[in-house]
């Protein structure tokens, strides 16, 4: 696997790195140039990610302890579901009383929203199926925003390499948080508001027509309208999936 | 205590299957041209989907609060082109001021 963006970036690297990641304002061929991203791009857009997912990690540890898991299976939670929503949801179930089946029944249906995220993304999945299974395990929000390009085509190069990261900070602030039972308010420093942000910034360049951009607002109209109706998770799908089938029927009637 | 294992066990197993479904029944092979674009049509609106839930609501309700007004700073840095670091540190430092200041 060779690297080929060894070129020193004359732009910031910040927002270097999201057109390059976003795939926008070239010529194919030009963004073909920067198929392979160097870690330090990687890394430009590890930032705005690590401090939430830092902190999460560490608040998830936390609480995980405070239900009565151990720093390894804390630790081990983290590292095989890899989701801190769903993580989240059955902790609070167990905190709350909940049997485990519960627990584990709101930690799946959060995780819905990456069936349609995972179908989205596998027909860049080339490989074997212990590869495509493995790199599966890597989609989370982030990475599956972060490795979409403007173009419609996925980056498995930035799925694997800032999934990996993105695991690593993870399981490394849960152990942390479990064992020290630390954690970064993440209410006070408003965190919860960067997470969105940063996907706001994702999903912006991919408004090309105003057909995306009706999509995108009937997508989140949907969520909300189901958001107290149906358990967290299911409003997420449903959302996403009508808004893009409701989409997809009225081009085709327009044609 | 047994608990945290069992969610654990079972937590992790329905992740993996959830994740790898789509890339294990579809992978790499080629999808009807239909099919194709109706998931690309997803992306964009899960995203927006995803966004929506992340701000505007609390455990089952839709609320507007100071998230609100932490991503509306952040819009402001997207219009005045500012790299992805300073939209999520806006975002973030507006809603921590506000919180300072309401509470």
């Amino acid at each position: 696997m060779s690297d080929q963006s060894a070129r020193i970036p004359r732009r910031p690297l910040g927002r270097q790195a999201l057109r390059v990641c976003t795939g926008g304002g070239g010529a194919r061929h030009e963004q073909s140039q920067h198929m392979e991203r160097s870690w330090s791009m990687v890394g430009s857009l590890l930032l705005p990610l690590l401090i939430p997912i830092v902190a999460f990690g560490l608040s998830f540890g936390t609480l995980a302890a405070e239900a009565g898991f151990s720093p390894a299976a804390a630790t081990i939670m983290s590292a095989t579901t890899f989701a801190g929503g769903a993580q989240f949801a059955a902790i609070a179930v167990l905190l709350q009383g909940g049997n485990v089946l519960i627990a584990a029944a709101a930690a799946c249906l959060l995780n819905m929203r990456f069936v349609p995220m995972g179908l989205a993304i596998s027909p860049y999945l080339t490989g074997g199926p212990l590869s495509r299974l493995l790199h599966a395990q890597l989609i989370i929000d982030e990475t599956w925003a972060l490795s979409h390009r403007n173009d419609g085509t996925y980056s498995i190069d930035v799925l694997r390499r800032l999934g990996i990261s993105l695991w690593f900070c993870w399981v490394s602030a849960t152990l942390v948080g479990a064992l020290f039972e630390a954690s970064i308010d993440i209410v006070a420093l408003g965190l919860d508001a960067a997470l969105p942000a940063v996907f706001l910034a994702l999903l912006v360049p991919r408004l090309r027509t105003k057909v995306h951009v009706a999509a995108a607002g009937g997508a989140a109209t949907i969520t909300l309208l189901l958001v107290p109706v149906v358990p967290p998770g299911i409003p997420i799908l449903v959302g996403g999936v009508i808004a893009a089938v409701a989409t997809q029927q009225r081009q085709r009637h327009a044609t | 205590m047994d608990d945290p294992i069992a969610v654990l066990a079972v937590t992790g197993i329905g992740t993996v299957v959830i994740k790898a479904a789509g890339p294990l029944l579809l992978g790499g092979s080629e999808m009807h041209p239909k099919a194709r674009a109706l998931i690309d049509m997803m992306a964009p609106c899960l995203l927006a989907a995803l966004i929506a839930v992340l701000v505007f609501t609390r455990e089952v309700e839709v609320v507007v609060d100071e998230r609100s007004a932490g991503i509306a700073a952040g819009i402001v840095a997207m219009i005045l082109r500012a790299n992805i670091l300073i939209v999520a540190g806006l975002a973030a430092i507006t809603t921590a001021l506000l919180r300072a200041w309401f509470s």
